[in-house]
C-alpha cells in the first residue's frame, strides 16, 4: 500500500510540531524519518497511524483519505519505542492479541491462531519463548515480540517509532540488519523514525530528513549524504565544518571566487586536504591542537591561526602514521569536496 | 527479597536500637493495647454473654444495615472510581484539575459536615424536604440517608488509589491494543483492567473498611432508631452510653475483626501486586 501525506500540519500548545508536510511513500518502500528530537518525526508517524489527529492536511493510503478512519481500522502495525508489550500476557498471547480481538465472523479459529503465532515466532527467531512474560525477556527479544505482534494482523503498513532506541549498541546493529532482511522478505510498506543517522543510512531505501516540523530533504541514503539540499542536512548527516567564505576565501577555488560575502561552504572532516607547506592563498592556516584515535580513524582538532574557531579533520590511521602529524604542527587545510548552498547566497 | 545494607552506610547500633524501641513502644501503646482491651472487656464475663450480645436483635439489625450500606456504597464507588481514574489518567480535558480536587472533597471536610449536607438537602426543612414529603419518600433518618452518607464519605478511595497507578502506566499499551484492532471495551477488559487489578482490590478493601466503620456522617443522618437506622458503630455508642459495657465491647470486637481481616487482605494483595510487578 502506498502512503501519501498532503499539506499536513499539527500544533501543540506553544509549538508547531508539523508545518505543511508533504511526502509520498511507494508500495513496499522502507523509509526512515530522520531528525533531531522535537523535529516532528514521531508526531508524523502517530498521525499516519491515527494515534494523533492533524490540524490540517490529509493522509492517504492508496488514494483513500484516512482522516475519518479510526486507528483500529487503519490496518497499520505500530511498534512502540518502549515496545508497549502487554505485561500480564505471555509472548504467545501478546502476539495472538490482534487475532483474538477480531470480530467473531473474521476471527481465525484456535488452531489457525496457534499456527500463525508459531510462524511469527519462527520469523522473529523466538521459538521456545512463547510462554515467557515480557519482563523475562531481553530488550532485543521484546522488540522482536513487539514486531511479531504488529505483523500478526497482516498490516498494510508497518510503522516503527525509534525501534532500536532503547537497545545497546551491539544489539542495535544486529537488529538493524535483521530488520532490513525482514523487510526484503515481507515487502510491507514501512516507515521508521530515528534520530540516529547511521541507522537511517544503513537500513532505509529512502531517508526523509526533518527539522523544526518541516521536511528538509527526501532522497536515497547516498543522495542525502553526498548531495545535501540544505545546510541543516549537511550538518546533521555526518560531521561537517562550516567555513565562512568571507573569512576564508582560500578554502576552495570552486566557491571562493563566485560566492558573495556572507556565504559559507561545508566540508566533511574526511574530505579535507592537509599540507605542511603551502602559500597563504592556497588554504587555511591552522595548528594541530589535539588528536584522538577512534577505532580505525584519527580525529584532529585544527585551531585556525586567524582565530576563527576550529576545523575538525579525520584521517585513516595509516595515513596519519605515514604523514607523521604531531600536536603543535602547522597545517594548511583545503576542502577537497566542498558543498555550498544556493539559498545562502541571498 | 532480602537486601543487605553495607555497614559503611548504616547508622550506629545505638541509634538504630533507640529508633526501633520508640517505634515499637508507640505501636504497642497506641494500637495493640487498645485492641487487646476491647477483647478482654468483651470476653471479660464469659463467652456466653459475649455471644448473647452479638445475638441481640438490635445488634443483628445494625449488622445487617452496615452490610447493606457497604454492599451499595462499595460497588457504586468502584464504578465511579474506575471511570474517574480512567478519564483523568488517560485523557486530557478542561476541568481535569477541578475534578481531581473535587474527588478529594470528602477527605477534606469533617464527616459531620458531610452528614449535615444531606440533612440540608433532604431533611424536613431542606431543599427537597417538601417535595419528598409530598411523595412520601424518606431519606433522612432512614436507610437511604445512611447509604448516601456512606457513599459520600468513601467516595475518594478507589479513584485515589487508581489515578497514580494509571498515570504511571501511561497509554502505550492501550494505543498498542487500538492499532491491533481492539475496541475500547476490549482494550479496557483485556489490557487496562488486568494492569490495575491489584490497585482496584486495594482501593475496594480500604473503601469497604471505611464504609463499615464510618461514624460521623452516618450519625448525623441516622436518627439512631434502634433496629432500623443504627449501624454497628452507632450501636456501639448507644450501648456504651447505656453502661452496657460488655455488649458494647462485644459489638466493637466485630468491627475490630473487620479491621484485622482488612489488614490481612491488604498485606496479601500488596505482596501479590509486588510479585506480579516483578515477574
Amino acid at each position: 500500500m502506498s502512503i501519501r501525506i498532503e499539506n499536513l500540519s499539527k500544533h501543540f500548545v506553544g509549538f508547531r510540531a508539523l508545518n505543511n508536510v508533504n511526502l509520498e511513500v511507494a508500495t513496499g518502500g522502507l523509509v526512515a524519518l530522520l531528525g533531531p528530537s522535537g523535529c516532528g518525526k514521531t508526531t508524523l508517524l502517530r498521525i499516519v497511524a491515527g494515534l494523533d489527529t492533524q490540524d490540517a492536511g490529509s493522509v492517504l493510503f492508496d488514494d483513500a483519505d484516512m482522516s475519518d478512519v479510526h486507528a483500529r481500522d487503519r490496518q497499520v502495525g505500530f511498534v512502540f519505542q518502549h515496545y508497549a508489550l502487554f505485561k500480564h500476557m505471555n509472548v504467545f498471547d501478546n502476539i495472538a492479541f490482534g487475532l483474538s480481538v477480531m470480530p467473531r465472523a473474521k476471527r481465525p479459529d484456535k488452531s489457525a491462531i496457534n499456527q500463525k503465532v508459531c510462524q511469527l515466532l519462527e520469523l522473529v527467531q523466538l521459538e521456545g519463548l512463547a510462554h515467557r512474560f515480557p519482563a523475562q525477556l531481553s530488550g532485543g527479544q521484546r522488540q522482536r515480540v513487539a514486531l511479531a505482534r504488529a505483523l500478526a494482523v497482516e498490516p498494510k503498513v508497518l510503522l516503527l517509532d525509534e525501534p532500536f532506541g532503547a537497545l545497546d549498541a551491539r544489539v542495535r546493529k544486529e537488529l538493524r540488519r535483521w530488520l532490513r532482511n525482514l523487510h526484503d522478505q515481507l515487502q510491507v510498506t514501512s516507515i521508521f523514525v530515528t534520530h540516529d543517522q547511521e541507522e537511517a543510512l544503513e537500513v532505509a531505501d529512502t531517508v526523509v530528513v526533518m527539522n523544526g516540523g518541516r521536511i528538509e530533504q527526501v532522497g536515497t541514503p547516498e543522495d542525502v549524504y553526498e548531495h545535501p539540499a540544505t545546510p541543516f542536512v549537511c550538518e546533521f548527516l555526518g560531521d561537517a565544518n562550516r567555513l565562512d567564505l568571507a573569512v576564508a576565501p582560500a578554502v576552495s577555488d570552486r566557491f571562493s571566487a563566485a560566492s558573495p560575502t556572507g556565504s559559507a561552504v561545508y566540508a566533511r572532516p574526511h574530505e579535507l586536504d592537509l599540507a605542511r607547506e603551502t602559500s597563504a592563498l592556497d588554504g587555511i592556516e591552522t595548528r594541530l591542537s589535539m588528536r584522538r584515535r577512534v577505532g580505525s580513524v584519527v580525529r584532529l582538532t585544527l585551531e585556525r591561526t586567524d582565530g576563527q574557531g576550529v576545523i575538525e579533520a579525520e584521517l585513516t590511521h595509516e595515513r596519519f602514521l605515514s604523514e607523521r602529524w604531531a600536536e603543535g604542527d602547522r597545517v594548511w587545510v583545503r576542502a577537497s569536496n566542498p558543498r555550498g548552498f544556493g539559498q545562502q547566497l541571498h | 527479597m532480602i537486601k543487605t545494607v553495607p555497614s559503611s552506610v548504616q547508622d550506629s547500633p545505638l541509634v538504630r536500637g533507640v529508633l526501633i524501641t520508640i517505634a515499637l513502644c508507640f505501636v504497642g501503646l497506641m494500637l495493640i493495647l487498645p485492641m487487646a482491651l476491647v477483647l478482654t472487656q468483651a470476653l471479660g464475663q464469659g463467652f456466653t454473654l459475649y455471644l448473647d450480645a452479638l445475638r441481640d436483635e438490635d445488634a443483628q439489625a445494625a449488622l445487617r444495615l452496615t452490610l447493606l450500606a457497604a454492599a451499595i456504597a462499595v460497588p457504586a464507588n468502584l464504578l465511579f472510581g474506575v471511570s474517574a481514574a480512567w478519564c483523568i489518567a488517560k485523557f486530557e480535558f478542561k476541568g481535569k484539575q477541578l475534578l481531581l480536587t473535587l474527588i478529594d472533597l470528602p477527605f477534606a471536610v469533617s464527616p459531620v459536615i458531610s452528614g449535615l449536607i444531606f440533612v440540608l438537602l433532604f431533611g424536613l426543612h431542606g431543599w427537597f424536604g417538601e417535595w419528598l414529603r409530598a411523595h412520601d419518600l424518606k431519606i433522612i433518618f432512614a436507610v437511604p440517608g445512611i447509604v448516601l452518607a456512606t457513599m459520600f464519605v468513601t467516595f475518594p478511595f478507589v479513584a485515589r488509589e487508581l489515578i497514580p497507578v494509571m498515570q504511571a502506566q501511561g497509554t502505550d499499551e492501550e494505543e498498542a491494543a487500538t492499532t491491533l484492532g481492539a475496541s475500547g471495551w476490549q482494550t479496557f477488559w483485556r489490557v487496562t483492567l488486568p494492569n490495575i487489578k491489584w490497585a482496584v482490590l486495594h482501593g475496594v478493601i480500604l473503601c469497604n473498611a471505611r464504609a463499615m466503620g464510618e461514624f460521623g456522617a452516618v450519625s448525623v443522618v441516622s436518627g439512631h432508631i434502634r433496629g432500623l437506622t443504627n449501624t454497628l458503630p452507632l450501636h456501639v455508642e448507644i450501648l456504651y452510653n447505656e453502661y452496657q459495657t460488655v455488649a458494647a465491647f462485644s459489638v466493637a470486637s466485630l468491627l475490630m475483626l473487620l479491621a484485622v481481616v482488612t489488614l490481612v487482605l491488604k498485606a496479601v494483595i500488596e505482596a501479590k501486586a509486588a510479585h506480579s510487578g516483578r515477574v
